[in-house]
């Protein structure tokens, strides 16, 4: 909801888009982001008790660019997410201070599942079947063959960076892209990112940077 | 006596679990070893209809469990083979009839008493995956040349490193190298690449092993079939000996010799 809207109408705006984006809200894990707006007690209230009537919603973190917002999320032991004084940026670096970055010094078998507020690097595989999960960016030494989101959060300048790349379907942003036929993109790392709308992906060991796009 | 205890697991149904286990029974026991191969996928057994065994069961795995015979009747001896000793499984039960503590003394009963105790583990990732796990020292995971295969061995051993399991190898089964040469099958190495842990053996696709199969007349009694000698060199490499990694030939290169055999008369 854009900031300049009135805030006597955020709590009908709010209702509605919730009864009608249910279905797609169910089980789904959400950052709030309160932007600039200065939320009281008694809003915070509200988007609690209207949160809790979507079956399986859960709030991942909150994110607020207001001094007194923070204040009033902080007081009730709401988990803030850092950065939150920044807008997200397509910088590919996070903004603020960022969470440390998550080191996983093995391969993720199929069937494992990684959640990072912050960036990712991973020095084995990331196998068929595995999921992983970064606010931030990914960096994968080994084979992508799994399902790897960086900037969950809607961070659309995150990148994966893997060392070869398999995978059917790659999420960064708020995009999520397939390969047209198998990905085979052989033994040359790749470099994953969105380039204007259009998720590109980049040989890294061709000095020309080979480009192709991916359908959305 | 020295107990080796093998928990044979995949993941993914129909991959040759019970036919591996089996088979590699009868062939360690050929080779002078006491085994004991124990049928753990509780509710489907399969694995004495395999053997050979399934009009001598009397008791089973459930039977002992429960108190309702002592583990030395529930045992059905190969009279085939010297040594080799069949723990069925129930066919009436389900898995939830046991539980891993269960599968743990049992197994721990068994110790001392054989040289290999070898459990099928039913499929799936569930309780029954494990019970048979939990009881063992060391697991062979068996896969085929195919993603889905490989995909779901891969999320076994995940498991099984988080039972802290060690030594867990890798058994490739049912290649076929006229396909691997033609690019439409995984190859051994594109497998172990992914899986990431030794490779105990390879087994070609062998016609034979269905027809033994229906028979109860597992493989490994005799040395004839490519995949028997396969068996035989997995065998050898469990007990620490050294054997050849034997690369099946092709399906063609085997026609073709086999044709020369039959017009040689030998």
């Amino acid at each position: 909801m854009p900031e300049s809207a009135r805030a006597s109408g955020i709590p009908a705006a709010l209702e509605r888009f919730v009864a009608e984006k249910e279905e797609f809200l169910q089980n789904a894990s959400v950052t709030v982001d309160i932007g600039r707006r200065t939320m009281t007690a008694d809003d915070l209230l509200f988007l609690v008790g209207t949160f809790m009537k979507v079956p399986g919603l859960r709030v991942r973190a909150w994110r607020s660019a207001s001094t007194e917002t923070v204040r009033v999320l902080e007081s009730a032991g709401f988990r803030v997410a850092k950065g939150n004084g920044a807008e997200p940026t397509d910088s590919g670096q996070p903004g603020g201070e960022a969470e440390p970055t998550l080191l996983v010094l093995e391969s993720m078998r199929s069937g494992r599942r990684i959640e990072h507020a912050g960036d990712v690097v991973v020095t084995g595989n990331v196998n068929g079947g595995a999921e992983l999960i970064a606010e931030g960016n990914v960096v994968v030494w080994g084979d992508v063959t799994g399902l790897v989101h960086a900037g969950c959060s809607g961070r659309d300048g995150a990148f994966v960076l893997a060392g070869s790349f398999g995978a059917p379907q790659i999420r960064i942003g708020r995009k999520i892209s397939y390969a047209r036929e198998r990905a085979d993109w052989g033994t040359v790392p790749v470099l994953l990112r969105i380039d204007g709308e259009t998720l590109t992906a980049r040989e890294m060991a061709d000095p020309c940077f080979k480009k192709r796009s991916f359908d959305q | 006596m020295d107990t080796k205890i093998f928990v044979v697991t995949s993941g993914k149904g129909g991959v040759g679990k019970t036919t591996v286990t089996a088979n590699l029974s009868v062939r360690l026991a050929r080779e002078g070893k006491s085994v004991v191969a124990i049928d753990g996928d509780i509710g489907l057994r399969n694995l004495d209809v395999v053997m050979g065994l399934e009009n001598r069961i009397v008791y089973t795995l459930v039977d002992v469990i429960e108190n309702a015979c002592r583990l030395e009747q529930a045992l059905v001896r190969d009279k085939r083979v010297d040594n080799l000793y069949l723990l069925p499984a129930a066919q009436t039960r389900t898995k939830d009839a046991v539980n891993a503590e269960q599968m743990q003394d049992l197994c721990a009963k068994l110790r001392g008493a054989f040289d290999y105790v070898i459990i099928d583990s039913p499929a799936g990732i569930e309780a029954g995956f494990r019970n048979a796990s939990t009881a063992a020292d060391q697991a062979l995971v068996v896969a085929t040349p195919e993603v889905s295969s490989v995909r779901d061995a891969d999320r076994i051993i995940g498991l099984l490193e988080a039972q802290g399991k060690k030594n867990t190898r890798l058994i490739v089964n049912r290649i076929r190298q006229a396909m691997v040469k033609s690019g439409n099958m995984l190859d051994v190495s594109d497998v172990s690449d992914v899986l990431a842990i030794d490779l105990l053996g390879v087994i070609p696709e062998d016609d034979s092993v269905v027809v033994s199969t229906n028979k109860g007349e597992p493989l490994a009694l005799n040395d004839s079939a490519p995949a028997a000698k396969a068996f035989a060199n997995i065998a050898f490499r469990m007990m620490g000996r050294e054997a050849p990694f034997e690369t099946p030939g092709s399906d063609d290169e085997k026609k073709l010799f086999s044709g020369i055999r039959k017009m040689l008369g030998i």
